[in-house]
């Protein structure tokens, strides 16, 4: 086959294009019913994050709450984990710090 | 919505919340777009299926418009990106030999030869079979084609070129045989 064959080839399948007429029937009513769609959902996920705020703020004032009562424990394991740290780093340098 | 409104007018008036708006592009477009899209998919329901995610698209990144060229050419840009994510996900389908109309390629009608370049191109790579439908069925310019998938011009000639090799060499095999699979 040449080129020229194929070519009429693809003339003549370019003067029977696809049959499109009846998916052009209503098209941008469905388009537009999917965007109202997906604008309801994402709408309705925005909603329930502002309904959830006050729980998410219980929340953060409970773990605020917990993390004070906490501190004081965390903070005399710190120190004595810096007095090991210096030990250690005048034992390996031999200065004193 | 003004039917005499400019596609500009239109994207600064769906941006403002107009919905008729966008309504009255897709309005004007859909014919092109699902032609485009009638070369790449196999079914009616691939076809709208396809068309629809390109509106879907276009309606996403409306913003990222700018007025520089025609709404026409920025549109054809996500219909071509959309048509090839789909022809990439498609698992090749042969399609056996006994499916399609009987008279050789080149005393076939117009129909058939439809379906005869359909058969030719199942086996070519996405890539090719976008080029192929931009450039033979579409009826687009080398320039065009490039400009439509971001790809060099020499890269669509040689695409082009390989695709229609490949494509000869098909239809040649499926000219002296009658039956049977190939």
């Amino acid at each position: 086959m040449n080129d020229d064959q194929l070519d009429a080839i693809f003339a003549k399948a370019r003067s029977a294009p696809p049959e499109t007429g009846g998916l052009e029937f209503g098209f941008e009513t469905r388009l537009m019913a999917q965007i109202r769609g997906m604008q309801s959902e994402s709408e309705g996920w925005l909603g329930w994050s502002w309904r959830l705020t006050p729980w998410f703020a219980a929340l953060a004032v409970c773990v605020l709450g917990a993390g004070l009562l906490v501190l004081p424990e965390i903070e005399s394991v710190l120190d004595l984990g810096s007095e090991h740290y210096v030990a250690m780093v005048e034992y390996f340098t031999g200065e004193s710090l | 919505m003004d039917a005499a409104a400019s596609d500009e007018t239109l994207v600064r008036s769906t941006l403002e919340g107009d919905e008729s708006a966008f309504a009255e592009l897709v309005r004007r477009h859909k014919g092109r777009i699902l032609a485009l899209c009638g070369n790449l998919a196999r079914c009616a329901a691939d076809i709208d299926d396809l068309a629809q995610e390109v509106f879907l698209r276009a309606w996403r990144n409306l913003r990222q418009f700018r007025a520089d060229a025609p709404f026409e050419h920025w549109l054809a840009r996500i219909a071509t990106r959309a048509c090839y994510d789909h022809i990439r996900r498609q698992k090749p389908e042969p399609i056996p030999i006994e499916d399609l109309p009987l008279p050789a390629p080149d005393d076939s009608n117009a129909s058939e030869a439809r379906d005869w370049i359909r058969w030719a191109m199942a086996k070519l790579s996405a890539e090719d079979r976008l080029v192929i439908a931009l450039l033979e069925l579409e009826e687009r310019s080398v320039r065009d084609v490039a400009a439509m998938t971001g790809w060099s011009e020499s890269n669509v000639k040689v695409r082009a070129f390989r695709a229609r090799q490949g494509m000869k060499a098909r239809l040649e095999s499926a000219m002296g045989k009658s039956k049977g699979t190939i």
